[in-house]
């Protein structure tokens, strides 16, 4: 099972994955379709692309009025049945991750869908700030970072020549 | 036999049918319906009023979804006899017992006592036959009864079927339950300009007509309409377990423990028929909502199978969208909190307008009108009892800040924010 993984620091807020994500989805250069959302904070200097994080119980799918979130059973993917979302938007509310998003053309509520497997917005990100990893290596890296954090260990040396 | 019968085909009994044959899948399950139809969303009713949805899109179930969960459904009964002693059900003609009974039984619409209001063209919507009467009558001039949830959704799809549509609320409010009254203020004039009109602080104290609606009476005029829809409250639907001596509570619901059980032993209740604890303020309440149905019916199922899950409580969660603007709000209103302890943090900007209610460092309510980011957020530290000095404390640290880091858009709503620009909502 393989996820999106978001490294904060590399983000440089160029909205590239926005764009390609509401393009191969909707066919519009639009960010507000897009399923990937960044919020950039000045003060803090951070950028967050926020996206759906493919819970296992998705408090989405808890508070759905028209039970159309699903897990999928093989992928383990948050699944909409858009063809019965009623755009109530109680999902919006209930997911924490901003991971839910409006979708003004057809008035229904939509997230990441992981491209089948082939995320455009991992393709397009010129920084590796999104990655799409298998899900343990993705628990590893946040266990090795936080390892590291507390042990206060210099970083691995990294090779000059990359 | 069956090893658990569940009284009720909405979200809490459907929740909890797919929690205990998830977890059991031996046990035998029998549903007992009152309607002659598979599940469908009661929250998607207005949906289908106003042509929005398609009528079998209301369906969350088909009669083939109950055959492959083995779940043995018993439509059409309306009379159900509850014997706790012999741990029986009594449903027209046959008589099942039971390992365990899960009640979840709803609610109905409450219809005050008022003259004329049995005439023709009065009507109250809960059941999809409700929906179907509602588009046959082909209202031209409606007048609805309450500014609940259900009551500005109706309004909103009639108004969009082509009838005039006066909306009438005995608080001086509209959608009382969910709103404070400055937010409640910009809804109703939003609804204005949606071309709804709103009467506020006034009773319907009767309906005029020969044989079908033709004036509804309220205290300070008469409103011409031929059609009248009463939105004016839920009632628990008890009877069944009041007979068989289930205790009911001061609010007019099933009474349970922490663990959904009623008074009686191997007895569960979920959903609208119960009167559970809120989450925040850990008193009884009255929560009819989908979200919190479908939970409890989760929890029932948990502790009747066994596996004991104390139930955390009723959070508020409500969403609209009032003549295309979104309106949200999540745990308490004002009303709810204790008034000499409650403060705010209110914000507007040309896109929304936001109102957080406290009590000390806690966050316990919001109220948003406008876009919606950051609602998670906020909904995500009501529910973890966040307090307002530790989300700081986070955000000013910045090692923190990258570890909570998706609770940062409710930063902008946690900082009172007006914006100089123009009004959007006026």
């Amino acid at each position: 099972m393989k996820r999106l993984q978001v490294d904060f620091d590399k983000c440089t807020g160029c909205g590239l994955c926005q764009l390609v994500c509401a393009v191969k989805h909707d066919r519009q250069f639009n960010p507000v379709l897009a399923r990937i959302k960044i919020f950039r904070y000045e003060a803090q200097g951070l950028n967050l692309p926020l996206i759906c994080q493919q819970c296992a119980h998705p408090p989405c799918a808890a508070a759905c009025l028209m039970n159309v979130i699903t897990k999928d059973a093989v992928t383990g993917a948050t699944v909409r049945d858009q063809e019965n979302c009623i755009g109530c938007r109680l999902c919006q509310a209930a997911c924490p991750f901003e991971g839910c998003t409006y979708d003004y053309d057809q008035d229904v509520v939509v997230n990441c869908d992981l491209c089948g497997g082939q995320p455009a917005c991992v393709e397009i990100c010129p920084t590796g700030a999104l990655q799409y990893l298998e899900i343990d290596l993705v628990l590893e890296r946040a266990r090795t970072a936080e390892a590291v954090k507390w042990v206060s260990l210099p970083e691995p040396e990294r090779s000059q020549h990359g | 036999m069956a090893d658990i019968i569940i009284i009720g085909n909405g979200a809490a009994g459907n929740s909890a049918a797919a929690t205990i044959r998830r977890l059991e899948p031996e046990l035998s399950i029998t549903m007992v319906s009152r309607e002659q139809l598979p599940a469908y969303s009661a929250c998607a009713l207005p949906d289908y009023l106003s042509g929005w949805v398609k009528r079998e899109q209301v369906f969350i179930k088909g009669w083939q979804d109950y055959r492959d969960m083995r779940v043995e459904i018993l439509g059409g009964r309306s009379q159900v006899q509850i014997d706790t002693d012999r741990r029986m059900v009594r449903t027209e003609g046959e008589t099942i017992p039971y390992g365990r009974l899960v009640l979840a039984t709803g609610s109905r619409p409450f219809i005050p006592p008022v003259p004329g209001a049995q005439l023709r063209g009065n009507f109250s919507v809960k059941k999809i036959g409700d929906i179907d009467a509602l588009i046959d009558h082909h209202s031209r001039q409606a007048v609805v009864v309450g500014s609940g949830n259900i009551g500005i959704e109706l309004a909103q799809a009639l108004h969009h079927r082509g009838s005039k549509v006066t909306l009438v609320e005995m608080q001086e409010q509209v959608l009382p339950r969910i709103l404070d009254p400055e937010p409640a203020q910009r809804i109703c004039k939003i609804l204005n300009a949606g071309g709804i009109e709103v009467l506020t602080g006034e009773r319907v104290v009767g309906i005029d007509g020969r044989e079908q609606v033709e004036k509804a009476v309220t205290d300070q005029r008469a409103i011409p309409c031929d059609t009248v829809i009463w939105a004016s409250g839920m009632k628990h639907n008890v009877e069944e377990a009041q007979v068989a001596g289930i205790a009911i509570g001061d609010l007019g619901g099933i009474k349970v423990d922490e663990h959904l059980q009623t008074s009686c032993p191997g007895v569960y209740a979920c959903g609208d028929c119960i009167e559970p604890l809120d989450m925040l303020t850990g008193q009884a309440t009255v929560s009819m909502l989908w979200p919190n149905a479908k939970r409890q019916g989760e929890v029932a199922a948990l502790n009747c199978v066994g596996r004991p899950h104390p139930y955390e409580g009723v959070l508020n969660m409500v969403t609209e969208e009032v003549c295309g603007v979104p309106l949200a709000s999540l745990g308490l209103t004002t009303k709810a909190l204790p008034p000499d302890r409650v403060h705010y943090i209110e914000g507007e900007t040309w896109e929304r307008y936001w109102r957080i209610m406290m009590v000390q460092d806690r966050i316990m309510g919001m109220q948003s009108i406008g876009v919606t980011a950051g609602l998670g957020a906020v909904m995500a530290m009501i529910k973890n009892r966040l307090p307002l000095s530790e989300y700081k404390r986070i955000l000013s640290d910045p090692g923190l800040t990258r570890q909570a880091a998706w609770l940062l858009p409710a930063s902008q709503l946690l900082t009172p924010h007006h914006s100089l620009g123009e009004r959007f909502f006026t």
